[in-house]
């Protein structure tokens, strides 16, 4: 086992201790990793001046995959001895996989996610969780989505990191958005966010949309500011009529608007996102079953996220993330109940790809988590704060402080961005 | 100037159908408690009760996992089988919408929302779909005019509540079960008693409040297919599973009684607790009149309900007969419930509950479907964004694009609106281009937002 102290020899920003001692770097072939260690002194230097002098225009979506992705059936751990029996019949065998290295592969329901890893402009970090230990949904997306150790908060980290931004930056409020009817609890707070879904009933009529903002420039300035703001944000949309029903079709559309949002000159800077229906319980056939398809559809809306960002792609991260793991073992019904550990996806030009960030607990019985869940080794925070701290060039005041308070024990990950 | 006819109907009511606001009289607040007399205490007797409901459920879910073992996957015969939980919600929400379209007792209704709201169980988890408007009608409805201790007790008790918050399953670990088998305390219900439904977050109460009212209640659970003395369903207390011993919630202490009385004691000293005054006076005060209302509007309610231990109506005498409470200037914003609610009632729609509900969830607020034990919040912050409002003039739009106006949209406006019809929408009104964009106007003007 390689115990490296340090995630990347060579890395100057690294020489300071890292206090995690036992993580270290996957997915690394030797021959790459002497690339990447001869390139990075000069990029690093370069990007890190860059980001001080404010000359790059960073962008960060979070994408919360709500329902508790299943890390090992995304990212299976094909290298780890235990893990074909904990899968029983659905086992991921290696004609359903697609190898990254020589513990992990990739779900191959995700060959553009593959194809990005490969570009190193993806990254996967896996083994990770937030500190929440139990198994609720709701709190388990408030931890995740608060940045706090308990739920309960009332407003999220990203809020919280764009209200630091807010003075630096040349974008006028609001900076964030988010995707949805309301601004999801990651983008709850202070700072003003824009909120946009898509069109579900016809565009009416440029007549009556005069004619009611008309009313409200009368009655409500506060309230016409905000209607204006709704309309703008619907009026380059494509006016298709959503059905209800087709979720796929959904998140795909709300990609394509982030998209437009993030090209924006003028345009939100941080995006929030959801994608609902992980909680797979049951039908979680590797080759065909619900996952599978979730798996296929995310993997979708990656390749547009690439394909539509590609000008601004060297200032985007990606995080997709979600609020815990499942049970390592296949239950009773075909599926996986929550768990613990799970994976995370980062994508971006600006994001250090091609590698699998775990310090992997392994799967043995000893090594799970109350015997049933895959252990968690990397705070999910921690990633958070390495992101803003290396894209956004955030402070570790503002990071300890505001943003995630009192979380000075969870270093900010190194070498995620760059 | 706004009378307080119009208020009554749209701050405390549904808003107006034809003939409402004029029905009001000159003494609005005696008005709207006149209405709680009268309210029915039943509703829905064709619906399905909780148990019936759970019960349902488990039959849907047998099925459905024998057909997911069968590698079917597709929606097929059990997922629109009168068993699944989607069939009765529907039914529940249809029923819920033309209560909102036809009661007499609108008030009431309103309190019944609130309260449903305070005691959420969430529609967003299967079984709960299914129990959710019969949680409603069991545990919230009967209880509005009561004593807050008796909702308490009856929704704690309530097997939508055991099951929403895991109490079903929570075992004392001394108890014969907890002795017996590696399940434990599941504290999820009690720490939602004491932070949401009584005390309040600020509540004074510490972690071992919560694990002594958790064990407290161990327990209480619900009959399941074994069980011979009771209905399958039905609330059942689980000698076995109830941990042995003296509780301490809040300072007092509580013998064991072997029985479901324990618990009931602590609920019962936690509804009369000065925390939960202070907590309901102030959640009720922000639903009805203002997102921060007024110090003094919530002290008089406070000390409204300790005078009378718990009793509710003499707290909403006090809410009503508050000079903030019929101030004219509307400091609320309707959220999507409410706005839906006030549209489909005057425009009295017998019709396409499909459309009605739909325009809900697409406008983010489902019918019982609160994210969290929380509760839907009702206040400006979360309701005013920009898509939210968009959105709700798309519906809006959409209402007058399919809206049949076989009647006169400024006569609507004004006994929808009554003496909050601002000018302006008057005269937008009668220009409008024709009767789609006349009711479209008017179901989207600022002051048909607010109450």
């Amino acid at each position: 086992m390689n115990r490296s102290k340090r995630l990347f020899p060579g890395d100057e920003r690294l020489c300071q201790p890292v206090p995690l001692t036992r993580r270290r770097l996957l997915g690394h072939s030797a021959a790459a990793a002497a690339t990447a260690a001869a390139a990075m002194m000069p990029t690093t230097a370069t990007s890190a001046l860059a980001s001080l002098s404010g000359s790059r225009d960073p962008r960060l979506l979070v994408v919360v995959l709500r329902g508790a992705l299943d890390g090992l059936a995304a990212v299976p751990p094909m290298g780890d001895p235990h893990y074909a029996d904990l899968r029983g019949e659905f086992n991921l065998t290696a004609d359903a996989v697609l190898p990254l290295d020589n513990l992990f592969a990739l779900n191959a329901n995700m060959p553009n996610l593959a194809q990005l890893y490969r570009q190193k402009d993806a990254a996967i970090v896996h083994a990770a969780a937030t500190s929440y230990r139990s198994r609720s949904h709701f709190d388990g997306q408030d931890i995740l989505e608060s940045g706090l150790p308990r739920a309960g908060g009332d407003s999220g980290w990203l809020n919280r990191a764009t209200l630091n931004l807010a003075s630096s930056s040349r974008v006028k409020p609001p900076q964030g958005v988010a995707i949805g009817h309301a601004p999801p609890l990651i983008m709850q707070g202070e700072a003003p966010v824009l909120t946009w879904s898509p069109q579900f009933y016809p565009h009416p009529d440029a007549d009556t949309l005069g004619r009611i903002l008309a009313l409200y420039d009368d009655q409500d300035s506060g309230l016409a500011e905000v209607l204006r703001a709704g309309i703008s944000a619907d009026a380059s949309d494509t006016g298709e009529r959503l059905n209800l029903q087709s979720a796929n079709k959904l998140f795909l559309r709300e990609i394509d608007k982030t998209i437009a949002f993030f090209s924006d000159p003028d345009g939100p800077r941080i995006a929030a996102l959801s994608s609902d229906g992980w909680d797979t319980h049951a039908g979680q056939n590797p080759v065909k079953g619900k996952l599978a398809n979730k798996l296929s559809v995310l993997d979708k809306g990656i390749a547009r996220m690439a394909k539509g960002l590609e000008p601004i792609w060297q200032d985007t991260v990606i995080a997709i993330v979600t609020e815990f793991g499942r049970t390592a073992a296949i239950n009773g019904t075909a599926g996986t109940d929550h768990g613990t550990g799970t994976c995370a996806f980062l994508l971006g030009g600006a994001v250090k790809g091609g590698q699998v960030f775990a310090d992997w607990p392994g799967l043995a019985p000893k090594a799970l988590h109350e015997g049933r869940d895959l252990a968690p080794t990397t705070h999910i925070n921690g990633v958070f704060k390495g992101i803003l701290r290396d894209h956004f060039g955030l402070e570790a005041k503002a990071l300890d402080g505001s943003i995630f308070p009192g979380s000075d024990t969870v270093s900010p990950l190194n070498g995620l961005v760059g | 100037m706004i009378d307080q006819a119009t208020i009554a109907v749209n701050r405390f009511g549904l808003g107006g159908r034809p003939g409402e606001i004029a029905a009001v009289g000159g003494l609005p607040a005696d008005y709207l408690l006149a209405q709680l007399d009268r309210a029915p205490r039943v509703s829905g007797p064709e619906l399905p009760d909780t148990a019936e409901a759970i019960t349902a459920f488990r039959e849907f879910r047998r099925q459905r996992r024998k057909e997911l073992a069968s590698g079917d996957t597709g929606k097929t015969g059990t997922m629109m089988s009168s068993n699944s939980p989607r069939r009765i919600y529907n039914a529940e929400v249809r029923a819920r919408i033309q209560t909102f379209v036809e009661t007499d007792t609108p008030f009431a209704e309103r309190l019944c929302l609130f309260w449903a709201n305070h005691f959420a169980v969430s529609a967003a988890s299967p079984p709960i779909a299914a129990m959710a408007g019969a949680f409603e009608r069991e545990a919230i409805r009967p209880h509005i005019t009561g004593n807050f201790a008796d909702m308490v007790l009856a929704s704690t008790a309530n097997p939508g509540m055991l099951l929403y918050l895991d109490n079903a399953n929570s075992i004392g670990p001394n108890s014969r079960a907890g002795r017996r088998r590696n399940r434990g305390l599941n504290e999820n219900l009690a720490r939602e008693l004491l932070e949401l439904h009584t005390l309040g977050v600020d509540g004074g109460y510490d972690l071992d409040d919560i694990r002594e009212l958790a064990m407290a209640i161990t327990g209480w659970s619900l009959a399941g297919p074994k069980t011979t003395r009771a209905r399958m369903g039905t609330f059942v207390f689980r000698r076995g599973a109830h941990e042995p011993g003296t509780r301490n919630v809040m300072g007092e202490s509580y013998r064991n009684t072997g029985s479901v009385a324990q618990g009931q004691r602590v609920l019962n000293d936690l509804a009369q607790h000065p925390s939960t005054a202070r907590h309901i006076a102030f959640k009720l005060a922000q639903h009805f009149i203002a997102d921060a209302p007024d110090r003094d509007l919530v002290a008089t309610m406070e000390r409204a309900y300790l005078q009378n231990r718990g009793e509710l109506m003499p707290v909403y005498t006090a809410m009503l007969s508050h000079p903030t409470a019929f101030r004219p200037a509307p400091m609320k914003f309707k959220t999507p419930v409410d706005y839906m609610a006030s549209v489909a009632r005057g425009l009295q729609v017998d019709r396409n509950y499909q459309f009605w509900s739909r325009g809900l969830v697409v406008m983010g607020q489902r019918l019982w479907g609160p994210p969290s034990p929380k509760g839907w919040p009702d206040t400006r912050k979360r309701w005013v964004s920009s898509d939210a409002l968009k959105t709700r003039l798309d519906f809006a739009v959409a209402v007058g694009r399919k809206m049949r106006t076989n009647f006169d949209v400024q006569q609507r406006a004004t006994d929808m609106l009554g003496a909050s019809l601002d000018r302006d929408t008057e005269i937008a009104i009668s220009r409008a281009a024709d009767q789609s964009q006349a009711l479209a106007l008017l179901l989207m003007s600022p002051e048909f937002q607010k109450r």
